[in-house]
């Protein structure tokens, strides 16, 4: 259009604000002037076009303002209301995972005797075998070498009453026989000489190696308590990387129910408009 | 702006402004449902990008619960909240000159948009009128094009929307003819394309 103070006149006709009579006036130069009224007409063809541009469907996201008290979420099935229907739905979603994975692997917790016992199935390792401690262990090997000891002692205490039963056979073969060169009050004092020699010898040893067997077993048995501890420590540790490594999975499982249950929301909401 | 139901209840939410501004939280919440869908397609005609006409659409929602209180009149409460959108969707596209309408369907640049109708038999079946209208749209030069979306989309007077982008009457009603003419001669040139190739 070439006279620019028409511009004003038309867009105001065009979009419906004159009053009727300003409305009629126009309509007068209208019908007088064809290149105002192609103008308007080709003005109308392009609002037909931009009409062909429909709104798109949206559903407000669940936190609109900044104040935690304002949570504004607009449901998804018809109605309004101030709750996080999303919230409700992803705890539910996660204890049902927590609970269903435990079940299927059959997750155990178990605190006993001051001692955090973690583990799937059966429990590998009894709370009581697990729980002890170095002092105990010690003693427990104390009593098995007492216990070795009294049985050494009866040994010995057997054997000498065997010695002295044999020495008793070998007189009386010897006064059956007779007189001889050597003197029976010389043999005897020999063979008792012989006989507290040697359990004196076997005492001492078995005394030695007794007292560094103890020595032994306990430096071995300490560091298997050692290692036991180590162990424990290891086991509680990798235990522990297996729950975070499970708290992900079931975050990640958690978002992606999250998402599927958004999806499912916005179908449904778009349906129902 | 048809009257469905929805425009109906925006056009008599004046309580549920009242009460907003009372603090209720409630209305607000529910002035929010009313509106949402109208900014959101507000700054998504804006922007042609559903990501950046979202995050201006929450910024303009956190905007208004923020200053609602500070609104005197809320008769005006139509034209304030448009204002509050444009405004964001201003500082929105200063932040993210990247982003363009045409990477809903396309990679590539807006401006390339007007030239794309170098063989518009194939670009006319493969593109639906309205994506075209759309690029076309995205095509006008910013002032143009909010006034365009302001008067054939959100329905504003005249009035209103002088009020909102603080000019006069006349300004608005120019650059809308303005707008409008530009994009007619679009149109015919992506018809003359069209029936040059047929």
């Amino acid at each position: 259009m070439e006279n620019k103070d028409w511009i004003k006149e038309l867009m105001t006709y065009l979009y419906e604000e004159m009053t009727i009579e300003e409305k009629q006036n126009f309509e007068k130069i209208l019908e007088s002037d064809p290149k105002l009224k192609q103008e308007l007409e080709s003005l109308k063809r392009v609002r037909k076009d931009l009409a062909s541009v429909k709104d798109k469907e949206i559903v407000e996201p669940m936190t609109i303002t900044d104040d935690p008290r304002a949570i504004s979420w607009r449901t998804h099935f018809g109605t309004r209301n101030i709750i996080s229907l999303r919230s409700v739905f992803a705890i539910a979603a996660s204890i049902i995972l927590i609970l269903t994975i435990g079940y299927l692997t059959q997750f155990h917790i178990q605190y006993q005797n001051g001692n955090l016992l973690v583990g799937f199935k059966q429990l590998a390792v009894s709370t009581e075998n697990s729980g002890l401690t170095k002092d105990q262990i010690a003693k427990l090997v104390k009593h098995e070498i007492e216990k070795n000891y009294s049985q050494i002692e009866n040994r010995l205490a057997y054997s000498d009453s065997s010695a002295n039963a044999r020495l008793a056979s070998i007189e009386s073969g010897i006064s059956n026989q007779g007189s001889s060169a050597i003197t029976r009050a010389d043999l005897e004092n020999y063979i008792r000489l012989t006989q507290s020699n040697q359990t004196q010898l076997l005492k001492d040893y078995l005394q030695n190696t007794g007292v560094q067997q103890q020595k032994y077993f306990e430096t071995v048995l300490a560091q298997f308590s050692d290692v036991m501890q180590e162990q424990r420590k290891t086991d509680l540790y990798m235990i522990q990387r297996n729950l975070v490594t499970m708290k992900e999975n079931q975050d990640q499982q958690t978002q992606e129910t999250n998402q599927v249950l958004a999806r499912l929301l916005t179908t449904n909401y778009t349906q129902n408009e | 702006m048809q009257d469905t139901l929805e425009n109906i209840a925006i056009n008599h939410s004046h309580s549920l402004i009242l009460k907003a501004q009372k603090g209720d939280q409630k209305a607000f919440g529910k002035l929010v449902g009313l509106w949402y869908k109208r900014i959101y397609n507000f700054c998504l005609k804006y922007f042609g990008d559903h990501d950046l006409a979202m995050e201006a659409t929450q910024k303009t929602f956190i905007a208004v619960y923020k200053n609602i209180k500070r609104l005197k009149d809320s008769q005006r409460f139509r034209y304030w909240i448009y204002k509050i959108a444009l405004n964001q969707c201003r500082a929105e596209d200063r932040n993210r000159k990247q982003k363009s309408w045409y990477s809903i369907f396309h990679n590539k640049e807006a401006s390339e948009v007007v030239d794309e109708f170098h063989n518009p038999e194939q670009e006319y079946q493969k593109m639906e009128k309205e994506e075209i209208i759309c690029d076309m749209l995205m095509s006008l030069p910013e002032d143009q094009r909010v006034l365009v979306i302001m008067k054939e989309y959100e329905g504003m007077k005249f009035r209103e929307i002088a009020d909102a982008l603080v000019i006069s009457e006349s300004t608005a009603k120019s650059r809308l003819y303005y707008g409008l003419a530009r994009l007619r001669r679009m149109i015919e040139k992506s018809e003359l394309n069209l029936n040059v190739t047929l």
